[in-house]
């Protein structure tokens, strides 16, 4: 909405994301803070007020290198996820076929769907010692023994790319998909080849969507936890790891010193990011709106199509082998598998468990994916419209739910909500499941939103529609693929999570990833392959109904808008 | 078709003896219990809610009204037969009672009930059910346990003596074994000793619990080298020993759950590893795999099952929930509970089907001859021994 | 009548308008009116405030002070979808989701109008922009041509009071920019819109519009007929700005009898008839180089200034000598190229004009 008008409301237009994120984020792990002035001794944890862990944390080595680690990861994955990433998102912009192009994005999105215990296991089948990779090169003579590809960094590196890597593809591309080519045109009738249209034009407009996409990747990764751990033979010690150890031995005070650490090391980097996003944001694009497709052909081209190819098949490779399992005949996931079975199809369709927590996983999800994109939208407007003071530090606020590791985030939570007498409540694990989907949302569509043509909406203001209707009919159009975007990511944030919805789920209300997780605990059968295979067949199968139905202009629209 | 059906049936009513779950610190977030355990005892909502007790055995006033009882028992395939025909039978008997079933694992519910129990005192999510010796040293220091009255409760007699209970704190009723699990492929003569980790052959082919002492071989060195887990310098010596072997690279990995050993070891990465005799029990004789299971000279440890009744209850819940726990001790219960989740029992005269008394981990030697652990030193020393090992060993993993 | 009450006649009125953005003073106090019916052109340098004054007038800008009244109403606080005027944007900014009908049909839908009235309207106004049977089209299907006429027809569906364009021709090239000017100026005749149109090419402005306001630095330079500021311009700005133009600094010598005052500069000696100097006066004057008559210097007139041609460009139709006539006067002299006789460099002429040629300007 016009600027005027956003400013006199932009206060308005925080709340719910700022009640969201204080009142449920902060207030949590402030209450959490508050137990490093405690004192922990003896497997006991005291309200002796004392700084002992402070002391501890600043002053043993071990700690030090833990924070060093942390970083050097986070940075690794990041830069990978880059140096991967956009070229991928360049590459999908030139594809011309829609049926492709939806594959495409289903594809780098599959990841996401499958249970994270299955995916890696699916890495570990390729990467261990006898895994295929090594076989492969053994039986080429590249290799005289095993290369060791997992429990290390390697593995960990290689496998948190693969789950952060749509974080890093969608916001470039959301944005590369909103700019105007006609500036690429424009460009290129000025003499600037290729390589130079690129250079000067497409990155510097794409830089929102890729510093989006760091903030996002590089957040999530110094968070990670289970990832490095279950790849990292738990050899990997970062910081969430040692959090992770300290809340399960009721060391809350050194947890909390860690959790505050590892907020400030995020919240320094986001800074960071942001700055670069401010310095460039004078770069971004404007022009009029006359999309047009380059001409096609080239070495360039040619390149994209091998990097897009591989990119795919690199995301893909481990899911196949989570997929062939589910056909196992073997009920200890053997490899390769002894015979075709649908035994495991059989049992997840018959376990009332799965078919419960699938129910509230779709409840939950759908009403927190409402709020967090809802609560999103309102603020990226007024973030980016507002005129507000302090919006870096803002925009840091509402982002540090996702570099707060979920194991922190859940017990903090936890005592918050017993406290407030709301444990366990369906309300409450939505509003939870929305605080944590909200970074997603904010990041996604404030880079939506800042390349919106402003001109079109005081065109539409112009011909007589108020704020709301120039709201609806003009700028939800132009950010509609940000949005759907966002939504996505909220709805899997939500449908995905576990590490902090299982210290506040009851019985009646535990979601799927839970249930998974709490039948491997019992059971170690190709069960979770199949159930995971069907969550990819489902989804496929909407989209492509959903496809169906959409209107072929709109279809056109969302996915080949250029 | 049908035939892969039945197997499957046929697994998981087997599967009901994995009792792997039941420990703390299962894996992930559901091994924040114990952590989780500890909020409410820094929640100002309260301390000290004297325990409502019963005296002589007499039936409280009110327990002839209408009384409503939580009963927490394991999730998992038949876990829940026993308890269901149980409170069905003590329903029709007593029909002034009625029962819910609160179906989970003792890892993400206990601490749930610590946190009920000191906000809401005077209602505790469950008044009573199955304990695993992990919840239940954590639940002595958190003084949850109701005393039973013998009186109601004549099967705590019928206990083994050395998993009697002092004060009647609770009726252990089963256990799980803990001892080496090798990979069969690879390793053809069977490890014996706690102190075959290591063992050069192992090299590299070591994978160790972390997070809980009582599985990562710190304890298990110790007391197989003739020291105790309360003695310092004894734990010392065996974090130096880790240490070295840690640096000459005997250790492959560490894990936290059931399938972060049970893969590599599958694969062939790793060939040793101390765990539960349940999991092995499955993975070897159900499933096939390439798994066995080794009782150490030293002995197994035991891994003790509780019956417990939570405090905060009315005297008249308490009454009923004794009378139903000694039900489930009852030698006709206990046994079929037994046979139906490949249990051990650990009460005198319990009668097993054949296949089950067979088995290593069912034998008489095993079960009384298992190691008793120093459950307080090990609730209490736990997080430092996470510290240092972390540091100490786990750094200097290659 | 109170002095506040805006003039009835008036479509627009800006009474003392100013915009500042920060330091910047964007439009600086200016008061102006816009008749019904007719073509205003706003006419400037980039920069000047042009738009900024247009903005104000839609209602995307607020007046840092003064007062600004549409059909007589103060609307200082009205915003842009509560007022009757319309705005072809400078970018076009034409909704690159919507096809031409829906684009068109925008404005009508917002105001709830039947479907059948729309469809009417839409049809009548394509017609008149000659663009029927483009409906379906979408933007980036269309021209540069197509797409400025969208975005008129866009503007005018609604038959607003006034339809504010922005240098909607900018982009165009020059053949078709003076196709679309002749086709603007009919669609205004023919709908009877208000136009305010802004631009920063005067021939745009003297073609096309009944009256110009010239704009400088925020202010308004001179506010009149076309005719009157080619030909009367008040200041060195708005002459130069205005078509080619010789700007002499001159000394009021003497007052003639017959009221014209006699000039000097740089002992070049002429009339000039409107003038309200005193002698002794330092002034400018414009004289424009189609008003020069050259001549040979053999058959100078009387009145005539002897000076030597130091440049000659040919211009097609016209030409333009450039002759020194007295140290540092030097005047630039435009002449049919096939009437009169023709000069070449260094030869020596004679120049006059007539004393009403002569406009002393403000400045
Ligand atoms: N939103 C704004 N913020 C700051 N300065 C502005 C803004 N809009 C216009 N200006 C400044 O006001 C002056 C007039 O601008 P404008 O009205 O666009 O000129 P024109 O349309 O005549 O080229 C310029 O110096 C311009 O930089
Ligand atoms: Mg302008």
């Amino acid at each position: 909405m016009l600027a005027f008008i956003a400013r006199r409301r932009a206060p308005l237009q925080l709340l719910p994301a700022f009640a969201l994120t204080a009142g449920v984020f902060a207030a949590a792990m402030l209450l959490l803070f508050s137990y490093s002035a405690f004192t922990f001794r003896g497997g006991q944890l005291t309200e002796e007020v004392s700084f002992l862990a402070w002391q501890k944390f600043f002053t043993d080595p071990f700690y030090f290198g833990v924070v060093t680690k942390t970083l050097q990861l986070a940075l690794e994955v990041t830069a990978a996820a880059l140096l991967i990433g956009y070229p991928t998102a360049y590459a999908l912009t030139k594809v011309r076929s829609a049926k492709f192009l939806v594959a495409a994005y289903i594809i780098i999105f599959s990841p996401l769907l499958v249970s994270l215990v299955v995916r890696v296991y699916g890495w570990l089948l390729l990467l261990s010692d006898n895994g295929v990779i090594n076989q492969a090169l053994l039986a080429i003579g590249v290799i005289a023994a095993p290369i060791r590809l997992i429990y290390n960094e390697t593995g960990v590196v290689i496998a948190l790319v693969h789950i952060l890597l749509p974080f890093m593809v969608f916001p470039i591309l959301s944005v590369l998909l909103q700019f105007d080519h006609a500036l690429r045109e424009a460009a290129s009738d000025l003499g600037a080849n290729r390589l130079q249209t690129f250079l000067r034009v497409v990155l510097p407009m794409s830089l929102p969507g890729v510093v989006a996409g760091c903030q996002i990747v590089f957040t999530l990764a110094i968070s990670a936890f289970v990832t490095p751990e279950l790849l990292g033979g738990g050899k990997v010690q970062v910081l969430s790891r040692a959090i992770w150890f300290n809340v399960v031995d009721v060391n809350w005070p050194l947890a909390a010193v860690e959790a505050i650490v590892l907020l400030a090391l995020a919240l320094a980097a986001l800074a960071l990011f942001d700055l670069a996003a401010r310095s460039l944001r004078a770069m971004r694009p404007t022009g009029s709106p006359r999309p047009r497709r380059d001409s096609p052909g080239g070495f360039i081209d040619a390149f994209l199509r091998i990097v897009l190819f591989a990119v795919l098949a690199f995301v893909l490779s481990p899911l196949v082998f989570v997929v062939i399992n589910s056909f196992n005949g073997s009920a200890f996931n053997s490899f390769p598998p002894q015979g075709f079975s649908m035994q495991w199809y059989q049992f997840v369709l018959g376990y009332a468990q799965f078919r419960e927590g699938m129910v509230n996983s779709l409840i939950i999800a759908s009403a927190s994916t409402l709020v967090a994109v809802a609560a999103g939208m309102l603020a990226a407007l007024a973030l980016t419209r507002g005129g507000i003071r302090g919006r870096g530090i803002l925009n840091a606020f509402f982002l540090s739910p996702l570099v707060m590791p979920r194991v922190a985030i859940g017990i903090a939570v936890f005592i918050l909500l017993i406290r407030l007498r709301v444990l366990g409540t369906t309300g409450s694990l939505v509003l939870v499941h929305a605080m944590l989907s909200l970074p997603f949302a904010l990041v996604l569509l404030t880079a939506s939103l800042v390349n919106v043509n402003r001109t079109l909406e005081e065109a539409s203001m112009d011909l007589g529609a108020g704020p709301l209707r120039t709201f609806w009919s003009v700028t939800l159009p132009q950010i509609r693929a940000g949005l759907v975007v966002a939504a996505v990511f909220a709805f899997i944030t939500s449908f995905d999570e576990t590490e902090a919805s299982i210290f506040l789920v009851r019985p009646s209300n535990t979601t799927l990833p839970i249930q998974m997780f709490l039948y491997l605990e019992q059971y170690q059968n190709p069960t979770l392959a199949a159930l995971s295979t069907l969550l990819i067949a489902a989804t496929i199968i909407l989209v492509v109904v959903a496809l169906r139905f959409v209107r072929g202009a709109e279809l056109a629209r969302l996915v080949a808008r250029r | 078709m049908a035939d892969q059906g039945k197997s499957l049936e046929r697994i998981y009513q087997r599967g009901v003896s994995r009792r792997e779950f039941l420990r703390r610190s299962a894996a992930l977030g559901i091994s924040s219990a114990a952590a989780l355990s500890f909020l409410a005892a820094c929640d100002p909502g309260g301390t000290s809610v004297a325990s409502p007790s019963t005296v002589g055995g007499g039936k409280p006033a009110g327990a002839d009204g209408p009384v409503k009882l939580s009963f927490f028992v394991y999730v998992g395939a038949n876990q829940g037969v026993v308890p269901r025909e149980v409170v069905a039978e003590y329903t029709k008997a007593n029909p002034n009672v009625t029962i819910e079933l609160y179906e989970g694992t003792n890892a993400e519910t206990y601490p749930k009930m610590v946190a009920a129990r000191k906000t809401t005192p005077d209602q505790p999510i469950v008044n009573f059910g199955f304990v695993n010796a992990d919840a239940n040293a954590k639940g002595d220091v958190d003084d949850l346990w109701e005393s039973l009255d013998p009186a109601n409760v004549p099967t705590l007699s019928n206990v083994l003596d050395n998993f009697k209970r002092k004060d009647n704190k609770g009726i252990a009723w089963g256990m799980v074994g803990i001892g080496l699990m090798y990979n069969t492929d690879n390793v053809k003569a069977a490890p014996t000793s706690w102190l075959d980790f290591w063992d050069p052959r192992f090299k590299g082919r070591l994978a160790l619990s972390n997070g809980n002492h009582y599985l990562s071989g710190l304890v298990t060195t110790t007391r197989a080298n003739g020291g105790k887990e309360s003695d310092p310098a004894a734990i010392d010596k065996t974090i130096k020993l880790m240490s070295d072997k840690a640096k000459e690279g005997q250790i492959r990995l560490f894990f936290l759950s059931n399938d972060q050993v049970k893969q590599p070891m599958i694969r062939g990465e790793v060939w040793l590893s101390g765990w539960f005799n349940s999991s092995v029990d499955i993975w070897a004789n159900q499933e096939k795999g390439p798994f066995g299971y080794a009782a150490p000279k030293e002995g197994q440890i035991a891994f003790t099952l509780y019956h417990h009744v939570v405090k905060g209850s009315t005297p008249a819940q308490k009454y009923h929930a004794e009378k139903i726990i000694n039900m489930m001790n009852d030698k006709k219960w206990l046994s079929r509970y037994c046979n139906l989740t490949h249990s051990i029992p650990v009460a005198k005269d319990i009668e097993l089907d054949k296949a089950l008394a067979d088995q290593e981990a069912f034998k008489t030697k095993n079960i009384e001859g298992a190691i008793q652990l120093d459950w307080p030193t090990i609730a209490s020393k736990n997080a430092e021994w996470n510290e240092r090992f972390n540091k100490e060993v786990v750094a200097f993993v290659k | 009548m109170s002095a506040d009450a805006a003039r009835a006649s008036d479509v627009i009125e800006l009474r003392e308008v100013t915009r500042s953005f920060g330091d910047v003073v964007a439009v600086d106090h200016v008061s102006l009116g816009i008749r019904q019916g007719e073509f205003f052109a706003l006419l400037g340098p980039s920069g000047c405030g042009k738009t900024t004054t247009l903005r104000i007038m839609a209602g995307f800008e607020r007046p840092s002070g003064g007062d600004i009244y549409l059909r007589g109403r103060r609307v200082n606080d009205v915003p842009p979808y509560r007022r009757e005027t319309n705005l072809v944007f400078q970018q076009l900014a034409l909704f690159p989701h919507m096809d031409v009908y829906d684009n068109v049909a925008f404005g009508l839908r917002v105001k709830r109008r039947p479907a059948a009235d729309i469809a009417g309207s839409v049809r009548r106004v394509l017609q008149l922009v000659d663009l029927a049977g483009y409906e379906r089209r979408r933007m980036h299907e269309l021209s540069g041509g197509q797409q400025q006429r969208v975005a008129i027809a866009r503007a005018l569906v609604n038959e607003p009071a006034v339809l504010l364009l922005d240098e909607p021709l900018g982009a165009l090239d020059l053949k078709l920019r003076l196709q679309m000017q002749r086709e603007l100026k009919a669609m205004q005749r023919r709908s009877g819109t208000t136009f305010v149109y802004v631009t920063h090419d005067q021939g745009e402005a003297l073609a096309m519009a009944d009256r110009v306001a010239v704009m400088q630095l925020g202010k308004i330079a001179q506010l009149g007929a076309p005719e009157h500021i080619y030909s009367r311009p008040a200041t060195r700005f708005v002459a130069h700005f205005i078509g080619d133009t010789n700007i002499i600094p001159v000394t009021v010598r003497d007052r003639g009898a017959d009221g014209a005052a006699i000039l000097d500069a740089n002992g070049v000696r002429f009339a000039a008839t409107d003038a309200d100097m005193r002698p002794g006066e330092m002034r400018h004057i414009s004289l424009r180089p189609e008003k020069i008559r050259i001549a040979a210097a053999h058959a100078a007139r009387p009145d005539g200034h002897g000076g030597t041609v130091t440049d000659v460009t040919f211009l097609g139709p016209l030409t333009r000598y450039e002759v020194s006539v007295a140290e540092g006067l030097r005047l630039v002299v435009q002449t049919q190229t096939d009437s009169e006789e023709h000069f070449r460099k260094d030869d020596r002429v004679s120049l006059s004009w007539p004393p009403s040629a002569a406009v002393v300007l403000k400045d």
